[in-house]
């Protein structure tokens, strides 16, 4: 073989187009059309016996360096640049919005107080009394009137009567712009607001919930909310009749957990948005670059 | 020389007028250019390809990749009816600019 040591074609010409793939704006067609006219152009200087690495460097030169090249494709076909571009921008933009805001923004604690009302070991079942209860239930909606009960803006005032000011400045003060002309009004809006009750999924408890960025404050409303619930079951007739057994109306307070659902879902609906965001950025930027495609080119020599 | 704004310009009409003559691929096109300017245009080979793309994209030329007598691939571009018609409108615009200038250099003009 003639071929000087050092010199391999397809070793060279592999290079040639890695060095060109770095590019943006070349799709494979495009390399695989170079390549060839990057080959074509070599068998002809290899007939005027040019030696093989002069002659792919000839080659090379004359098919132009790769940036500018590579550019001129690029507005060739806008499009193939800016549409990825403009997608990864747009979804880092408005993912990274909602990562900020989820990552970034005071944490929300949830803290929750539950009421057993049922003094019995076994949960009974709905449909039969248990003879063990101090309340028995004959049918899910008297369970439900319950819940109503938990519910009331009668207690939320309760609950508001109870806290110390200190306890009331704490509990205002995430929501301080809101307007605090009239506190006590704001406060029970607020404290109906934050709070969420929900009947006990598997037992004959009810729960009741605060969210607030004190996790401190919400055990402490939330405790609140159950000892008012039970202390106004207590002027019930119905409870004060087994009032020997009035010991079992209980509650389990100061539970408290971060509110790891509001991060997921400010991420996964994030994610949702970015990716919206990012199809119609573009299909945006498609269209525009479509139109734009037809313009002559700027220059063709180097 | 040709200056680079004349290049560009004139690319157009003259690859639609190579490809007016039969289909071929880009090599030869670049080769062919640069003997009928005698080495006058200082062909960037590459530049050439995004011109021809986007005669494709105007659907005034058409391509397909084959195997040449080579062995290699070769994508082959050919003149559709709308690029005939294209080259026309070439035509007429580059002979009305040639006449109004060889009238001012006295010189004889061309006819269609």
């Amino acid at each position: 073989m003639e071929t000087p040591p050092g010199f391999n074609l397809d070793h060279a010409v592999a290079q040639w187009r890695d060095e060109l793939a770095r590019q943006p704006g070349l799709t494979p067609a495009d390399l695989r059309e170079l390549e060839a006219h990057l080959r074509d152009g070599f068998a002809e200087l290899r007939k005027n016996s040019i030696r093989e690495e002069e002659a792919f460097h000839l080659a090379c030169e004359r098919l132009g360096p790769s940036q500018p090249v590579a550019g001129e494709f690029a507005k060739a076909k806008p499009a193939r640049v800016w549409v990825p571009r403009v997608f990864c921008l747009t979804f880092l933009i408005v993912f990274g919005a909602f990562a900020a805001v989820a990552f970034l923004s005071t944490p929300w604690y949830l803290a929750s107080a539950t009421v057993k009302l049922v003094h019995a070991e076994i949960t009974p079942s709905l449909s039969g009394a248990n003879p063990n209860s101090a309340v028995s239930f004959t049918s899910p909606l008297e369970f439900n009137s319950f819940l109503r009960l938990m519910e009331t803006r009668d207690i939320a005032q309760q609950v508001a009567s109870r806290m110390s000011p200190a306890e009331r400045q704490d509990f205002l003060a995430p929501f301080a712009r809101m307007n605090t002309s009239d506190s006590s009004a704001n406060l029970v809006d607020r404290l109906l607001l934050q709070r969420e009750v929900y009947p006990g999924r598997l037992a004959y408890t009810l729960g009741v919930s605060i969210e607030h960025t004190n996790p401190h404050i919400a055990a402490v409303v939330a405790d609140d909310f159950a000892q008012v619930f039970i202390d106004a079951q207590k002027t019930n007739p119905r409870i004060m009749t087994r009032a020997a057994n009035i010991e079992w109306l209980n509650h389990a307070a100061g539970h408290v957990n971060m509110s790891e659902p509001k991060v997921t879902l400010l991420l996964a609906g994030g994610f949702v948005a970015a990716l919206l965001a990012a199809i119609v950025a573009a299909a945006l930027v498609h269209l525009l670059t479509l139109s734009g495609s037809r313009r002559p080119p700027a220059k063709l020599a180097s | 020389m040709f200056s680079r704004e004349l290049i560009a310009a004139s690319a157009r009409p003259l690859l639609l007028s190579i490809l007016a003559e039969g289909e071929s691929y880009g090599y030869a096109l670049a080769q062919r250019a640069r003997a009928l300017s005698q080495e006058q245009v200082q062909w960037t080979d590459g530049m050439l390809y995004p011109v021809l793309h986007r005669l494709e994209d105007e659907e005034l030329i058409t391509s397909e990749w084959r195997e040449s007598e080579t062995g290699r691939e070769r994508k082959y571009y050919s003149l559709t009816r709308g690029g005939r018609r294209a080259l026309q409108r070439e035509k007429e615009q580059w002979l009305a600019a040639h006449n109004t200038l060889v009238q001012l250099w006295k010189l004889p003009p061309v006819s269609t």
